[in-house]
């Protein structure tokens, strides 16, 4: 049975005054990604299907591989704070929440990392 | 997890139908209507209406319907005239004020519901005090460190002019209750209505608390759940713009670092 | 309601008649005795006098309808879309960073990588996630101009919905066209 009255309900443990900075860093991150997006889809779609060495050639080529970890980086960190939203909308047990959050948190850096890696490794 | 799916005591069944027999020209009304006495589940009532014999707001047709058809039916009115905020409920779909809400020019049945995922207290009747505390919260009060003057305190008109679309609200609490992010966290989430508010006295020139205003509002549940969906404007039956508000605020929170 | 004019009820929600009132007045004054006049708080009374019970107990009260009632429009449709393309998009991404990390191999495992995104399903989960893309771009730059306070009309938020889905349509065709 529950007899705390609504305002308290409402008022719970306060403000966090973390909202508007990971809100703030999403916007950002869209931004950077507006330009790279229109980029990658455009020149992603000649590449498929190519032989290994041209692949190799486009990926090794400095503007490319630029292109290719910026895009890698802020694809993940926005992919990894819409992730967060979501799974705060919907999941409502503080326990398997943290436990969702940090577990898309890190399966989205072991992949950003491994597309990171792998470019370098191709160009360098 | 959020719950998509009414639970179990909440799913509607099908309900009685009555019918004025006075007239052929009949618009069949269905409401949605629970009984806390007998505890039953809820369920959809069909009443084939006159419309001769009423008015032409929806309503109109419900106080017809509790005048002579079925005087157990339970909602809220007061002003009909689309200031007292009493009677929101859905209509056919979309939050609105039944006085303000033309019956001759909706199509075909009419279909009334509570606001959406509230706690139903009778019939239409919500529980609403969820929905008041979070507007307590925002302290909806001129807050002012500056020493009392004699008179009024002044406002020039272009002050004034930025509260327009702000202070017409009414606290019906069709925006909230029209937002997907409201019904899954309207625990934590303050919530259109609310955050409107709020933002009426961020922007009003008189109040000196802006900062402190801000200050409560910087949190990922209370304000950060808006992911501008939008039903909140599209659904305002006074035609202001919750969504609107709500970015000035995320704005201002911005702007001041 | 009883000739008090209120309805009645327990802490829990049940609606009480007289002969418990009287039973629960005497628990309510032993309570009374109990706890230190300091400390009584009216969350304290085990009887309920309400016009409509607000402070009653919710959890026996059924929830309105909701998504079952509420009537799909491009507002809310197209805000849970850029949900829906935005996790299809980030599935995408590992998809994406396992190509680049073939082509970093070489070998068998490239061959067979590539070999699948140039066959029929491959290339169909493809153009979804081009589709996808470009409708979370174009859907995320007209969020980028709420989010500076423009485009706040309802005539505006129906507008720039369709030319929205119109250019992700048509950047999905240049993709897969040009």
């Amino acid at each position: 049975m529950r007899l705390e009255l609504p305002l308290a309900r409402v008022k719970g443990l306060g403000t966090s005054g973390e909202g508007s900075h990971h809100w703030w860093r999403q916007r950002l991150s869209a931004l950077v990604l507006i330009p790279l997006t229109f980029w990658f889809l455009f020149s992603i779609v000649d590449q498929l299907g190519q032989g290994h060495y041209m692949v190799q050639e486009w990926i090794a080529d400095p503007f490319t591989a630029c292109c290719l970890i910026l895009y890698s980086i802020f694809m993940f960190y926005h992919a990894q704070l819409g992730l967060q939203v979501v799974i705060e909308d919907y999941v409502h047990n503080r326990g398997i929440r943290l436990t969702l959050v940090l577990f898309s948190r890190a399966v989205l850096l072991l992949f950003g990392i491994l597309a990171v890696f792998s470019v370098l490794r191709i160009a360098l | 997890m959020a719950e998509f799916r009414l639970p179990k005591n909440s799913r509607i069944q099908q309900g009685d139908h009555f019918t004025d027999s006075t007239s052929e020209d009949l618009k069949s009304v269905y409401i949605y209507r629970y009984d806390p006495d007998t505890g039953d589940n809820p369920r959809l009532d069909r009443y084939d209406v006159d419309t001769k014999a009423c008015g032409p707001m929806v309503l109109d047709i419900l106080i017809h319907i509790k005048n002579s058809m079925d005087s157990t039916l339970t909602f809220r009115r007061s002003c009909r005239e689309g200031i007292c905020g009493s009677c929101s409920m859905n209509i056919n779909g979309t939050n609105s004020l039944a006085c303000i809400s033309s019956a001759v020019e909706a199509k075909g049945d009419i279909k009334i519901y509570p606001l959406p995922h509230m706690s139903v207290v009778k019939d239409l009747v919500v529980d609403l005090s969820n929905f008041y505390a979070q507007y307590t919260s925002i302290k909806p009060w001129l807050q002012s460190d500056s020493p009392s003057p004699d008179r009024e305190r002044l406002q020039s008109e272009d002050e004034r002019s930025r509260l327009d679309g702000l202070y017409e609200c009414i606290l019906c609490a069709c925006c909230s209750t029209s937002c997907p992010s409201y019904w899954w966290n309207g625990d934590r989430y303050l919530g259109p209505a609310a955050l409107l508010q709020a933002y009426r006295w961020i922007a009003d020139s008189r109040d000196d608390f802006t900062g402190e205003r801000l200050d409560q509002l910087d949190d990922a549940f209370k304000l950060y759940r808006c992911h501008t969906i939008m039903n909140c404007t599209q659904t305002c039956p006074k035609g202001l713009n919750p969504a609107k508000s709500i970015a000035q605020i995320k704005l201002a929170i911005q702007e001041r670092k | 309601m009883n000739t008090l004019g209120f309805k009645m009820s327990n802490a829990k929600g049940h609606a009480i008649g007289m002969k418990q009132l009287g039973t629960m007045a005497q628990a309510q004054i032993l309570l009374l005795y109990i706890i230190p006049k300091e400390k009584y708080h009216p969350q304290f009374s085990i009887i309920c006098f309400s016009e409509f019970g607000e402070t009653e107990n919710l959890s026996t009260r059924p929830l309105s309808p909701h998504l079952q009632v509420y009537r799909p429009q491009i507002t809310s449709v197209m805000s849970i879309l850029h949900r829906i393309t935005g996790v299809i998009i980030a599935l995408g991404a590992i998809a994406i960073s396992l190509w680049i990390e073939s082509v970093a191999r070489g070998g068998a495992w490239y061959e067979s990588l590539s070999g699948f995104l140039v066959s029929v399903p491959g290339k169909s989960l493809l153009i979804i996630w081009t589709l996808c893309t470009a409708y979370h771009l174009c859907n995320g730059i007209r969020h980028l101009a709420w989010d500076i306070g423009y485009g706040f009309e309802i005539s505006q938020v129906y507008r720039t919905g369709k030319l929205v889905v119109l250019l992700a349509v048509i950047i999905t065709a240049g993709v897969w066209l040009i």
